[in-house]
């Protein structure tokens, strides 16, 4: 499914390019743009921008490629899961487990890969030599390490808000789907046991649930961008309309020294200007217009959203 | 320009930094765990409760330390941003370990709450050229609104800060 394929491709480019200044301020956000970058190379690996045969001929014409496409798309799986992963702790052994379990995973699979007997660049080169173990081996391992992969993703969201973390959730269990759902017929293949037609029914699956899975992940990776950026512009009007308020009246807004802004400047900004202009309005030395005072409230409605709300862990 | 209502520094902003960082202030993710963080520290339970309205006129909060328990007082009439920020001044004040106030004792909303050897505190919101309080207990109000504000900072998190601080 050529047009899946590309669009995946598509949305992981825009979320690179999109993230690219966050990812160059917040070392937190890196992991995560890491995994959009490396999983776009991993989608370009499957011909549908660059003719496979033009990618495959540059590494010597043996379906090396498939070997790098594998490569790339578990690292970049691995990544977003630990993006997730550190949000629960910065360094704990279950991260550094990880690492054992993506380097067990690449040997694996690029072990069996050495043993597959393999002919000239084909795009369903695994299907072509379903014959051989080997290449039921390697594939098999591959995709029973995404799917682990998809599975400890969906776990390390699970006590978090679904609202914000479907896509996550959803997306995994469709990758997991999609790789029970190969491994199952590549065996059937290897054991032929069933006629072409019916084969090709189950092979065609895996495309549909893969790519909408990670086209899913993506999103939601997304979406925090996404708001991230609409409270941060919500947030710069909000103190540009209360900043002509304190300088119309000529308040001097009392701001805390140096500390702790968990929710970064902008809203501590915001906040120390509205408990400036409430003390101003209480003391009676500042009389807010009624436009003054929606913008007040708008503001306050704003930030108030953000107040003790963080999210549950 | 108007003068802030507050009194300021380096000295109380220091003060403030050190009390924030030795009490691990920056820890409680919502004012619950705040109340309780502040009732460790007292060695007495915190109750908050909204109470007064605008016939306190410039009194937004009050304080009423009683032997065995520590009573915070807001303005129901108050927005919630607003009163959210009043009973973080007062919760400054507990950690502080800041002594009551004679002058508000004596004013007619507060009287009635004085019982049993009970301290009274309140954040009035008079500006300093019309207030009649000493030196030292406007260093004490600056010192309660200054961490009150680094309260409220710790306190502002985006709803999904952890995913934005991976995804973001």
């Amino acid at each position: 499914m050529v047009t899946l394929q590309t669009v995946a491709f598509a949305v992981l480019c825009l979320v690179a390019v999109l993230r690219v200044g966050s990812a160059r301020s917040n070392p937190h956000a890196r992991m995560s743009w890491l995994a959009s970058v490396v999983g776009a190379l991993a989608l370009l690996t499957l011909g549908s921008v660059i003719p496979l045969g033009v990618l495959d001929g540059a590494l010597g014409g043996t379906n090396l490629i498939y070997l790098v496409q594998n490569l790339l798309a578990t690292t970049a799986f691995w990544l977003v899961l630990q993006a997730a992963a550190s949000q629960e702790s910065e360094d704990t052994p279950h991260s550094r487990r990880r690492y054992w379990v993506l380097g067990v995973i690449l040997v694996a699979f690029s072990v069996a890969f050495l043993f597959i007997d393999r002919g000239p660049t084909s795009p369903t080169f695994i299907h072509d030599n379903v014959d051989q173990l080997a290449a039921v081996l390697c594939a098999s391992i591959y995709l029973a390490g995404i799917g682990g992969i998809s599975l400890q993703l969906m776990l390390a969201v699970r006590r978090r808000r679904l609202v914000a973390y479907w896509p996550f959730v959803v997306g995994g269990a469709l990758a997991i789907v999609a790789c029970i759902n190969e491994i199952v017929w590549l065996f059937i293949a290897h054991a032929h046991a069933v006629d072409a037609r019916t084969q090709a029914l189950g092979y065609a699956l895996f495309d549909p649930f893969f790519y909408l899975g990670v086209i899913l992940i993506v999103a939601g990776i997304l979406s925090f961008t996404v708001r991230k950026w609409n409270r941060e512009t919500q947030m710069t009007l909000a103190i540009r309309q209360l900043s002509r308020i304190t300088q119309r009246a000529g308040l001097t807004s009392a701001t805390a020294e140096d500390g702790p802004a968990t929710g970064g400047p902008q809203l501590s900004v915001a906040y120390d200007l509205l408990i400036s202009i409430h003390d101003e309005t209480v003391a009676g030395r500042v009389q807010l217009t009624a436009r003054e005072r929606r913008v007040l409230s708008r503001a306050e409605a704003l930030v108030t959203r953000e107040l003790g709300m963080a999210e549950a862990r | 320009m108007t003068e802030s209502m507050w009194k300021g520094g380096h000295d109380i902003a220091d003060r403030c930094a050190r009390i924030f960082e030795d009490n691990g202030l920056g820890g409680p993710r919502n004012m619950e765990e705040l109340v309780t963080r502040v009732s460790n520290i007292s060695g007495k339970p915190v109750m908050i409760e909204p109470l007064g309205d605008e016939r306190w006129e410039t009194i937004t909060a009050l304080w009423v330390s009683y032997p065995a328990s520590d009573l915070v007082l807001v303005r129901a009439t108050d927005t919630h941003l607003y009163r959210t920020h009043c009973i973080l001044h007062e919760l400054a004040h507990i950690i502080y370990r800041h002594p009551g106030c004679s002058d508000l004792a004596s004013a007619e909303v507060v009287q009635s709450l004085i019982s049993d050897g009970a301290t009274v505190r309140g954040r009035v919101v008079n500006p300093q050229a019309v207030r009649v309080a000493s030196e030292r207990s406007e260093t004490i109000e600056g010192e309660a609104e200054n961490l009150a504000r680094l309260l409220g900072r710790s306190l502002l998190r985006p709803r999904y800060a952890a995913g934005e601080k991976s995804f973001g």
